[in-house]
């Protein structure tokens, strides 16, 4: 199915892409309405975002639907993937387009309702994209300048609440990807029936990364496949089936919750480290590898409180603690026994090992999801900046107030996070405040000098009782710059 | 009197205060006073400790800790003995040591909180 065109399709994509991408370039200051597929507006103005003294934001282009990575090719010309599925089963045309300097856009692939195309990466002479495979599972796909598209890998166990992401090219050659966990906390329940997946695929669970013994800890939950009744759920099994003490999980590859990686020619498929719940970011700084994790929510069966996204780097073959475990703290411990919630039971009863301390813990719902490290010019050297798409309270739980929204960058020794660039005013998303500024940064790279930051912005995703409103054409690209001294 | 609420109230904000007043320096440019080794030291063991619910020392999770004046026992009582939401954290999970950085870091931020811009807590 890869590699062949989609007439119409491309031909409606490339009508949009005309109609609502690249209308504004190298903008600085001054307002401007982007309007949105769906009628929706999102005002741009870059002199909303505030940064440190010596830099400047200015927007590359705008009208992108639900944006999720950019990538540089040799000639150093940026290259953004639209996801084509956003939280709330809106689904769209995944998309690879070229963003050329006077910000026009060309598509230069499309793929089909197997989102979110969830990053890219630039790999002698194509790009990688990690297809999330919602519908059909996920796959790392290779396209070519020219717009032929490869499957180097695929079946990856991504139809759950989290999918397939990354990918990274690593200083051996090797392509490094991220697989998130097909539930929040370990145990099937009615949080992903609301997800949208359950419903799809009945049978889909959590696989581990080696051989586990439960704790036999279920959860009595109602039963959405049985509107009326209750169904008794365990861990790493599918919804509605219980387990019990001592039950053996076999684990194997490819697993969830796991970083992964695959020769350039898609063979050779090995585990790097497991025990993540969502890694969604990797970088390589030198030889060293890190991931941002996207962390537990407030929903669910068994839901978890005040977790915190975590940076790591990461060492091979260590288990990083999902589900038992909230960066090194054990979910066990009295730290998450909250009035009127308990704390969680542990679901494994043997840890491969006490999870390592992260480089850094971020605000609670943040949501981190893009990270880089700078070259020589930009300034904060060996620090890693990190793209906050913001919460998504109250369905993933609440908070007093937004969390997020901007980037932030963190230092790799002490861990110390400073705001890099962050919306003036009032906190939130620009488009809740009324300001001009950052949306939700969802990823960013600096370009091939390391001297430029492009920061990928979905565009509005509101949150309503209902669940997520993703709004079509609302994402931007924007750029960062050290002025000169 | 104080109560434990209102103690509660004052380590957050003074918390807050002291991330969010970072700058791109790792200080903040407006700060009255340079930070100490003590006081980065602080800022470190918040950042692990902290942060999560009170990011950059505002409000978030937790409620922000900014705008409060609160002594270093005050702030002492409140990390070891917990309130509400808060769990109280052990002499094993952040030591003596390590909590008298911690105070030390809030007391500052505290004393350079002014200079932020307006709209954050």
């Amino acid at each position: 199915m890869y590699g062949k065109r989609h007439g119409a399709v491309f031909a409606l994509v490339l009508i949009a892409a005309i109609a609502g991408c690249g209308r504004q370039n190298g903008r600085e200051s001054g307002e401007a309405a982007l309007q949105g597929q769906d009628g929706s507006e999102r005002r741009i103005d870059a002199s909303d975002v505030r940064l440190p003294e010596g830099y400047r934001i200015e927007m590359v282009a705008d009208g992108l639907t639900f944006p999720t990575g950019v990538a540089f090719d040799d000639r150093g010309v940026a290259h953004v993937v639209e996801s084509g599925y956003a939280y709330g089963e809106v689904w769209t045309t995944p998309r690879l387009l070229r963003i050329e300097s006077d910000g026009s856009i060309a598509v230069i692939a499309t793929g089909t309702k197997n989102g979110p195309w969830n990053g890219v990466e630039w790999q002698d002479g194509a790009f990688l994209v990690a297809e999330g495979g919602e519908m059909e599972g996920g796959r790392i796909l290779r396209i070519t300048p020219d717009g032929n598209v490869s499957s180097l890998i695929d079946d990856l166990p991504s139809v759950g609440d989290h999918h397939t992401n990354g990918p990274a090219v690593g200083p051996d050659g090797w392509i490094y990807f991220g697989q998130g966990t097909a539930t929040n906390s370990g145990v099937v329940g009615p949080d992903n029936y609301r997800f949208g997946w359950l419903k799809r695929y009945p049978d889909f669970h959590d696989i581990p990364g080696q051989d586990i013994t439960l704790t036999g800890v279920n959860y009595e939950s109602d039963n959405p496949l049985n509107p009326g009744e209750k169904a008794v759920t365990g861990a790493f099994v599918p919804f509605g089936r219980p387990t019990k003490e001592g039950q053996v999980i076999r684990g194997g590859l490819p697993c969830n919750g796991a970083v992964m990686r695959i020769r350039p020619d898609g063979g050779g498929l090995e585990l790097v480290a497991w025990g993540f719940r969502n890694p969604y970011a990797l970088a390589f700084y030198g030889d060293r590898l890190f991931v941002l994790n996207n962390s537990y929510d407030d929903r669910g069966s068994r839901p978890v409180f005040a977790s915190g996204d975590a940076l790591w780097e990461v060492r091979k073959g260590t288990w990083y603690g999902w589900p038992d475990y909230d960066a090194d703290l054990p979910l066990e411990s009295d730290y998450y026994d909250q009035p009127g919630h308990p704390r969680p039971q542990s679901l494994i009863r043997n840890h491969p090992n006490i999870p390592p301390r992260p480089v850094a813990v971020f605000g609670v719902h943040s949501s981190c999801n893009g990270i880089d490290f700078p070259g020589e010019g930009f300034g904060f050297a060996g620090e890693a900046f990190v793209a906050q798409f913001g919460d998504n309270a109250p369905n993933t739980g609440k908070l007093r107030a937004p969390v997020g929204y901007k980037v932030v960058r963190v230092n790799l020794d002490s861990g110390v996070i400073t705001d890099f660039a962050v919306n003036r005013g009032e906190k939130g998303p620009a488009s809740r405040t009324e300001g001009g500024g950052l949306e939700r940064p969802v990823s960013l790279r600096f370009d091939n000098t390391g001297t430029a930051l492009y920061v990928v912005d979905f565009g509005i995703m509101n949150q309503t009782e209902q669940g997520p409103n993703p709004r079509p054409g609302t994402g931007v690209l924007w750029k960062i710059t050290r002025e000169a001294n | 009197m104080v109560t434990r609420a209102t103690l509660h109230t004052l380590f957050l904000t003074a918390v807050c205060a002291a991330a969010g007043l970072i700058s791109a320096q790792g200080q903040n440019p407006d700060s009255k006073t340079a930070m100490t080794e003590t006081v980065r030291l602080g800022q470190r063991h918040f950042m692990y400790h902290c942060h999560r619910c009170h990011p950059q020392g505002e409000v978030g999770y937790g409620p922000s800790l900014i705008g409060h004046a609160h002594s270093a026992e005050e702030i002492r009582q409140q990390v070891r003995n917990g309130h509400g939401m808060m769990p109280a954290f052990s002499k094993d999970r952040i030591s003596e040591a390590e909590l008298d950085a911690i105070i030390a870091f809030i007391l500052y931020l505290h004393e350079n909180k002014e200079g932020r811009e307006s709209g954050h807590e």
